[in-house]
């Protein structure tokens, strides 16, 4: 048994696959691709497939990771990049691939935060009211969760917010124990935005955050 | 891309309007004289299920002349945004709109999707009617089922072509190929092909009625156009053209699975099926060649499960040597054989078992009909005790969830008959409960579900009247009859029913109900959150046309049927042979059992038309 983490970008058309139809791409890729893949035990055994962070449909992601566990390691890294890249449709690109250590924690269980770039739609006057929303303490907002609407204060998911002209750089809390989504943060903001990226995804290293992919 | 980031945003399903499948066919416009757009009147992912669709897309892009690419109906809310940026239909391939394409083809798989047929091409930009349709406007063609009667939508429609895509598609793309670089028109074309095999072009054919609406007279305008169009079909079944691939979505469909077709046609002859006549005669693939298909489109595909398709998977001559081989090779690569379509026999559900379909669904029966009586009148050719044995076997073999279908309003049925069907069900309930406790762990579930019959053309059941006005009764009478919580009764919208069987046995005079319910906005009609059965009636009272003159009309044997001209080698007489044995109760054995002498001939190498 071996764990592959892969780093892959998801742009243009595949944008506008969601993430439950994501998951069968990815296994099907892994067919065509003739790779070992390990399959879960059980009545209905599903390869061992997994994503750091869903992607929201319609948003690219840059850096995106997913973690396969595979029967064996004779194929080395970089063949399972090449195979799979020559399996994938257009608009998914895997950059990199990994052998995971034997120790080393799952993708989904380090991501802790992820930076988003997003484009305002005019009028605005984003810079302005970034600095204010920045400033204030808390910022409650009502979210839609499994038990109806209610209010949560999201000021503690933003890490922070840095404005290019028109474009709002975000980084946010995300992966399994807390996240904010984009466009909740527009809301907050009252802007309207469009072409939302992702650009990374973190975990935290001794209290700083590096790219979830890295060992370094 | 076509549509902007915000529509496809706005959109239920973005992901059906992108294309970009794993083995979607790229070519280079510029080199391309023929461009094909193959138009599937219905939403993407009933489209993309469709094999028949597949095989053609696969089977012209062979051609380096031709390009062919797909267009699917445009869900309310996409057409909405489609309509109000004013974006004509495109196709996926290249997005390029449709009306520059030098064919439009729409495969019609039921008679509810007409409409969407009449709404595509309003889309697309296309005048409606074939008569209004000049140079540098698509040439628009049909096929599929539907077609062995074409009338209803032959104003809209510039060809038919009857019968199997794969048997001659490519002759015709021949001609247009060569008569395009001639410089020809589309009225020369469509003259020359009209003598071609299984080609039928209604503009070259008139049509009178007499005082009582009934068809007086049909023939050719002139003396070279053939005045019966003969179906065609592959004749063998081992050599005939197969993808070794498949068009893999990216977001999941209706049938989402590979599927390899491992015999065409069917053995036995159910007066009421459609299918079981329309494709005969039958042809069988061989296990070597269904294995070498199944595995090239899995390794293309990356599918997980590969479903063998048929009308009746359990007379494939060796069923258990082909799910042998089939589950020696796929299993150990954790692939699933699926096998839909199966009579409920020991066999069956020993290979259902091997194929591992216990895990994951339940089990469909259909005995179509409650009592022995009425099973005999449509030639079902299975007892009651065939049903309640394999319900045991099913039971002791682990299903609880047993799925019963059923019609209603078949011709000659009595409240009797109707009774029978929910007395059936409780006995297969009673089945259930006869086995020890411990061999039942799972709650019983029965779902009992009762359509509304609609006679086809090509059946012996053509001339038969709709029971138009006695399916809403028996739909309350099997309800007052169930009393078992363990029985769940499903009924369709006896609305839809009625108006399939209006557009299945309806004549040319259809065209204009069909412009006017388009009209008025009807769309998506096989759907039941969008059929609006007043926008027909109103449709037809504008039109002056009688639903009761279509459907529960009964047919004269002597009568001008609007298909008639159609030829797919069944014989009228044999149609009549059978309906007068329905009439008497009386079986007809299965073809292998014993030849009834449908048209088509016994040779030693199958059934052939010559």
């Amino acid at each position: 048994m071996s764990r592959v983490l892969l780093l892959f970008a998801k742009t243009d058309k595949a944008r506008f696959i969601g993430h439950l139809d994501l998951i069968r791409v990815f296994q099907r890729a892994i067919n065509r691709a003739n790779l070992p893949a390990a399959y879960s035990g059980g009545f209905n055994p599903h390869q061992k497939l997994a994503f750091a962070v869903p992607l929201a449909l319609g948003m690219d992601g840059r850096n995106e990771a997913a973690e396969l566990e595979l029967t064996g390691d004779s194929v080395s890294a970089a063949d399972i990049m090449d195979r799979l890249n020559a399996a994938m449709p257009k608009g998914l690109l895997i950059h990199a691939a990994r052998f995971m250590e034997g120790n080393e924690e799952s993708a989904a269980a380090l991501a802790v935060a992820a930076c988003y770039e997003m484009r305002a739609r005019p009028p605005d006057n984003l810079a302005e009211k970034v600095r204010e929303l920045i400033a204030r303490k808390s910022v409650v907002i009502s979210k839609k969760t499994k038990n109806g609407v209610m209010d949560t204060d999201i000021r503690p998911d933003i890490v922070s917010l840095e404005v290019f002209d028109d474009t709002l750089r975000a980084v946010l809390s995300a992966g399994g124990q807390r996240g904010l989504r984009p466009d909740l943060l527009a809301g907050a903001l009252g802007v309207s935005i469009c072409q939302v990226t992702r650009v990374n995804v973190y975990k935290t290293v001794n209290g700083v955050f590096k790219p979830l992919f890295y060992t370094f | 891309m076509i549509l902007s980031d915000d529509m496809l945003l706005r959109a239920e399903k973005p992901g059906r309007y992108i294309g970009n499948e794993i083995n979607m066919a790229e070519k280079d416009v510029s080199r391309i004289s023929v461009r094909f757009a193959f138009c599937f009147p219905d939403v993407y992912e009933v489209g993309m299920s469709h094999l028949g669709a597949q095989i053609l897309y696969f089977y012209i892009n062979e051609r380096e002349d031709t390009y062919c690419e797909r267009v699917y109906a445009p869900w309310p809310d996409m057409e909405a945004e489609m309509r109000a940026a004013g974006t004509a239909l495109f196709a996926l391939e290249t997005g390029d709109p449709v009306k520059v394409f030098d064919f439009m083809g729409f495969t019609l798989q039921y008679e509810l999707s007409y409409t969407n047929v009449v709404n595509m091409l309003d889309l697309a930009g296309i005048p409606l009617l074939a008569a209004e349709r000049g140079e540098g406007c698509p040439i628009v063609c049909a096929g599929g089922p539907c077609v062995v009667n074409p009338e209803p939508l032959a104003d809209f429609i510039d060809f038919f072509y009857i019968g199997e895509g794969e048997a001659g598609l490519n002759d015709i793309l021949d001609f247009y190929a060569a008569h395009k670089a001639d410089g020809g028109g589309r009225r020369a074309f469509l003259r020359r092909i009209a003598r071609e095999r299984g080609v039928y072009v209604p503009s070259l054919y008139t049509v009178t009625y007499d005082a009582d609406g009934l068809i007086e007279s049909f023939a050719p305008i002139a003396d070279d156009i053939p005045a019966r169009i003969k179906k065609c079909y592959v004749k063998d079944f081992n050599v005939s053209y197969f993808p070794g691939k498949v068009l893999t979505p990216l977001i999941e469909i209706v049938q989402d699975r590979a599927v390899v077709e491992i015999f065409r046609g069917c053995i036995h002859g159910c007066r009421f099926c459609q299918a079981g006549y329309i494709y005969r005669p039958v042809r069988e693939r061989g296990i070597e060649a269904i294995r070498s298909q199944a595995e090239q489109i899995l390794s293309s595909s990356g599918h997980e499960e590969i479903s063998m398709l048929s009308l009746s998977a359990s007379d494939y001559s060796n069923c258990g040597g082909l799910i042998n081989t089939l589950a020696e090779r796929l299993t150990p690569r954790h692939i699933n054989v699926s096998l839909p379509s199966l009579r409920i026999d020991r066999l069956s559900l020993e290979l259902m078992s091997k194929a591992g379909e216990i895990r994951r669904s339940g089990l469909t029966f259909a005995p179509e009909a409650g009592s022995q009586r009425m099973r005999d009148v449509i030639n079902k050719g299975i007892t009651e005790t065939d049903i309640l044995n394999g319900a045991k076997m099913a039971f002791e073999s682990g299903w609880s969830k047993i799925k019963l279908y059923f019609m209603l309003g078949l011709p000659s049925e009595t409240d009797d008959d109707v009774m029978a069907i929910p007395r059936l069900a409780e006995r297969v309930v009673g089945q259930y409960y006869s086995l020890p406790k411990n061999q039942r762990s799972q709650p019983l579930n029965i779902n009992l579900s009762a359509s509304c019959f609609v006679p086809k053309p090509f059946t012996p059941f053509q001339w038969a009247s709709q029971d138009v006005y006695g399916f809403m009764e028996k739909q309350r009478l099997i309800k007052k009859t169930l009393t078992k919580k363990q029985i769940k009764f499903n009924y369709h919208d006896a609305g839809q029913s009625i108006i399939e069987a209006l557009l299945a046995r309806g004549d040319r005079r259809q065209g204009r109900v069909l412009l006017d319910v388009w009209r008025r906005g009807a769309k998506f009609e096989g759907w039941s959150e969008f059929f609006n059965y007043d926008l027909w009636t109103r449709a037809l009272e504008n039109t002056g046309l009688s639903l009761d003159f279509y459907t529960a009309r009964q047919r004269r044997y002597d009568e001008i049927l609007p298909w008639d001209h159609i030829d797919i080698n069944i014989t009228k007489m044999f149609l009549i042979r059978e309906m007068e044995k329905a009439k008497h109760a009386e079986v007809t054995p299965n073809c292998r059992e014993g030849c009834a002498g449908c048209g088509f001939i016994k040779t030693d190498r199958g059934c052939a038309d010559e």
